[in-house]
């Protein structure tokens, strides 16, 4: 008998295998092996368990992003793997978008996210299901120059150094040459002697012979990228700069073959324009358009400057030990299990564990900690980091992209690259901009040509021509995602780890934080403070009892009693337990011999309908009034043999983080399972009024939605471990201390230093990007929306006359000339990305 | 045994039910204080004064 089923439909089989996660148990297998195979395409559906895959032999009629819903549906997700791809020349909204939508049409691509700001397309699809060479193909049939940044990690700083150093260099030469023909040629046009001497069908001749080469050549790539948007019947910015110069261009070369048409056309010439042709303005735009993508280029590059300086962080080479000989080998050699060796002063080529040896590291390009790090033999080391004092032998554990700077780097760029709500407008805005433009630009001309002052003609086109030229949708393509870069580069260098364009958006609005007591506020090594006997109890025999029980516990507050206990009365004398059980977050209990021992809360004492007598409440109180926790000791059902007391000390940072928040005017919360009087003694000393206290660990999430229904933005900052759920409630998941291990699912941000002073950091490096943000869409949106109309002659009506000042601009009637368009338009892109570089050197500002 | 003490509390989750009047841990196995339906549920009682109290008005308590 075969288990094979029949496949439901005649269609070709095609079998794949899905790596899945989240998976736990068998039923968890059975769920997900059901929602398969309830697909009718799907024939059939094997989920292994130990390998966290399914096999799915499926009809490829049906796309896999249904497989992998149906696998989501059922709660669990679908493996995949993050392909970065370098678009060469993507530097508007609308090609972004058509990118984005080739690339989701390929099966298997579970989202395509391009970023204009820096050229990028991140690509997210089921693991070991799609080839780089598959989407690249994609890309490059739409005529884009692609490669793939993933090809070999370490070579990326290189490859994107060039890529950008070869567009710099190209775009210098197209720019001087450009500028210089359109010098040239207003020379000849302007001189009047000139045109004396030689004629003014000769200068035309000339001007020809210079524009030519500068349209066709310099200007090929909005040609060639105009086209391609065309192809795909779509329309973008370079489609009106190909359009406004081409027009320029094909009026002036007709006028200088015929120059009787200008007499046709109502004769004479606009702006000074004697001989009736416009080589100036089609090369002068050309030129300027160019110079403004060089100035954006240059801008870009220093713009991305935080990524690339933690991407050179990886030396070349390991010197490693092989058969007892020491061998330096490139680090795309190195294995995990070879002995690393690092001299004083060399960066640490991959992550882990020290054999021999000892020496401090500093970990700052990491953590952003600036004390160096003891290590010793079992330390771990990181990839990046730079031994300073001593030398250390080391066994490698993780390497290539497996280290943790590698892993930085990817979440740097992942959230580099995604998109934050804000932009949606500006994206919705840049959709329909360009044909909103050539409708406009079209109006232009009717309008100029039929009711305009003479010559007619000739206004008509110039004033169309510097509509097209003047609108910049790419101002409003790069407003957001260029702050975004900044600003989440900024962070990193900080040590504050934005996962996303979104967190570092929703962060500016946090109105509350809630910080969970243990481990966030205090140092979560909490200590064994008292013990007091009760009801003839022998205060070393509870003691003993009790550390019996907490041994077996991996709470925090158990180590501190188990060290405590050791201390007191030797760690030898602790006696071993059985039938260990746990009630969360009220206490634990084990069998002693033929009792049992219960150690747990005061909550405890409660739950299990204990009167305490009077005695253990004053001392209870007393103890709670110092901070401190106190805990009870129970032997079999109800017999309270004792009290114990921990405290844990609050991080020495904690209150000028706590100060620092309510100075921006963020309501601060503690979130703490501790007695409420414990908690509010420890609120106290740090300066917090409102304390959630005696939360249970699965209630912390349900403490913050409470919050969230008072109509409060929360923040929830906890271990990023137990607090998960919490962190993921809240509007902004903030885990501390994540040190290397930034990957936290739940979290929003990572800090990753254990200092709280973060939080509002983090909140205070969002407001300045949201800040860059909307001053970088404002002016975007108000440069279109002032300048398109004036570009289009509305001040012609307007005004009665110019005023001498704006003549240089705007003739004497009114009309911008087109030149000052393409100079508008060249620096409006450049600003957007120069507005949001100061972030570079955003600070946290005290006060 | 008076009341639930800590064999309730540390009862597995499925035996375990908190009493809607003083909110102590019951042993559902063995409720001290017996049981009570109220719109088709079951409710358990830490002792029968509970259970007494409940009854008399079981929405104040819910």
């Amino acid at each position: 008998m075969t288990t094979a089923q029949q496949p439901k439909t005649r269609d070709e089989v095609r079998r794949i295998t899905l790596p899945i996660e989240g998976m736990t148990c068998a039923s968890c297998v059975s769920t997900v092996q059901g929602a398969l195979r309830h697909l009718p395409a799907v024939s059939e559906a094997n989920v292994n368990l130990a390998l966290e895959t399914a096999s799915v032999a499926y009809a490829p009629r049906v796309p896999v992003i249904e497989l992998v819903k149906a696998v989501r549906g059922v709660g669990y997700g679908v493996g995949s793997d993050d392909i970065r791809l370098l678009v060469k020349g993507l530097d508007d909204v609308a090609s972004a978008r058509a990118i984005e939508s080739r690339l989701k049409a390929v099966d298997g691509v579970l989202d395509a996210s391009a970023n204009p700001a820096t050229q990028q397309v991140l690509v997210r699809v089921v693991r070991g299901l799609v080839e780089a060479e598959t989407l690249l193909e994609a890309v490059s049939s739409a005529g884009h120059d692609v490669t793939s940044l993933d090809a070999a990690d370490s070579l990326t700083v290189e490859v994107e150094r060039l890529a950008r150093t070869e567009e710099i260099r190209s775009l210098r030469v197209k720019t001087v040459l450009s500028l210089g023909a359109a010098a040239v040629i207003m020379a000849l046009m302007f001189v009047p002697a000139v045109a004396d001497a030689i004629g003014m069908r000769a200068v035309n001749f000339i001007a020809l012979a210079l524009a030519t080469p500068v349209q066709l050549w310099a200007g090929r790539q909005f040609y060639e990228s105009a086209w391609g948007a065309l192809r795909h019947r779509t329309s973008n910015m370079h489609t009106l700069i190909a359009l406004g110069t081409t027009v320029a261009y094909v009026y002036s070369a007709a006028v200088t073959f015929y120059p009787s048409l200008v007499h046709r056309m109502g004769g004479g010439g606009a702006f000074g324009h004697e001989g009736g042709t416009y080589f100036d303005t089609s090369t002068a735009i050309i030129g300027l358009i160019l110079f403004g993508r060089l100035l954006e280029a240059r801008a870009k590059g220093r713009a991305s400057r935080a990524m690339r300086a933690l991407m050179g962080l990886t030396p070349r080479t390991a010197r490693v030990e092989r058969d007892g000989q020491e061998l330096d080998i490139p680090i795309g050699e190195v294995r995990p299990g070879d002995e690393v060796i690092v001299r004083p002063g060399e960066r640490v080529p991959v992550d882990g564990t020290v054999v021999r040896g000892a020496s401090a590291m500093d970990e700052s390009m990491l953590t952003g900690e600036s004390m160096p790090v003891d290590k010793q033999a079992g330390s771990v080391v990181y990839s990046g980091t730079v031994n300073q004092t001593g030398s250390l032998v080391y066994r490698a554990t993780r390497v290539g992209s497996q280290t943790a700077l590698a892993q930085i780097i990817r979440l740097v760029r992942q959230a580099q690259g995604s998109k934050a709500p804000i932009q949606a407008l500006a994206d919705t805005v840049a959709a329909y901009f360009v044909p909103a433009v050539l409708v406009i630009a079209a109006a232009t001309f009717g309008v100029w040509l039929v009711w305009g002052p003479e010559p007619a003609f000739q206004f008509a086109l110039l004033n169309a021509i510097a509509v097209l030229i003047i609108a910049c949708p790419c101002a409003l393509g790069l407003a957001t995602p260029t702050a975004i870069m900044v600003g989440i580069g900024r962070g990193a260098e900080e040590g504050v780890l934005f996962r996303g364009a979104e967190a570092l958006e929703q962060a500016h609005r946090v109105e509350v934080v809630v910080m969970d007591k243990t481990g966030t506020l205090t140092l979560g090594k909490p200590r064994l403070t008292d013990v007091v006997p009760m009801n003839g109890a022998d205060e070393r025999e509870m003691l003993r009892l009790a550390a019996a029980v907490e041994r077996l516990s991996e709470h925090p507050v158990a180590a501190a009693i188990v060290q405590g206990a050791a201390e007191r009365v030797g760690a030898d004398s602790i006696g071993a337990v059985d039938e260990f059980q746990a009630a969360p977050g009220m206490g634990v209990r084990a069998r002693v011999g033929d009792a049992w021992v219960t150690v747990g809360s005061l909550r405890l004492a409660d739950a299990a309908g204990i009167e305490l007598p009077d005695e253990a409440r004053a001392v209870a109180s007393r103890l709670a009034e110092q901070g401190k926790t106190p805990m009870i000791v129970v032997r079999d059902e109800s017999d309270l043999i004792g009290m114990l007391a921990v405290a844990d000390t609050p991080r020495p940072e904690s209150k000028e983080a706590v100060r620092r928040l309510r100075s921006m005017g963020i309501e601060v919360v503690m979130l703490t399972g501790d007695n409420k009087a414990t908690a509010h003694a420890v609120a106290r000393q740090l300066g917090i009024d409102r304390v959630l206290a005696e939360v249970l660990p699965e209630q912390k999430a349900d403490e913050v939605k409470r919050l969230q229904a008072e109509g409060k933005r929360v923040a929830m900052v906890g271990d990023g471990i137990n607090d998960a759920p919490a962190l993921a409630q809240a509007d902004v998941g903030i885990a501390i201390g994540t040190g290397t291990d930034v990957a936290l699912e739940a979290a929003d941000v990572a800090l990753m230093r254990s200092d709280v002073r973060g939080v509002a950091a983090a909140i205070d490096l969002s407001k300045a990007t949201i800040r860059a943000i909307r001053q970088n869409l404002v002016w975007a949106f108000g440069y279109n929306i002032v300048l398109i109309p004036v570009a289009a002659g509305v001040l012609y009506v307007v005004l009665d006359s110019v005023p001498a000042g704006l003549r240089w601009a705007l003739g004497e009637r009114g009309f911008l000339n087109p030149v000052l368009a393409g100079l508008a338009m060249a620096f409006s892109s450049v600003s957007v990305v120069t507005n949001s570089l100061p972030l570079r050197d955003w600070k946290f500002r005290h006060d | 045994m008076k009341h639930g003490g800590m064999s309730a509390v540390f009862a597995k989750p499925e035996d375990r039910a908190t009493d809607p009047v003083c909110k102590m841990i019951v042993d559902k196995r063995n409720p001290p204080g017996s049981t009570a339906e109220h719109e088709g549920k079951t409710y358990y009682f830490c002792a029968p004064g509970c259970r007494e109290t409940f009854k008399k008005d079981p929405t104040k308590f819910l």
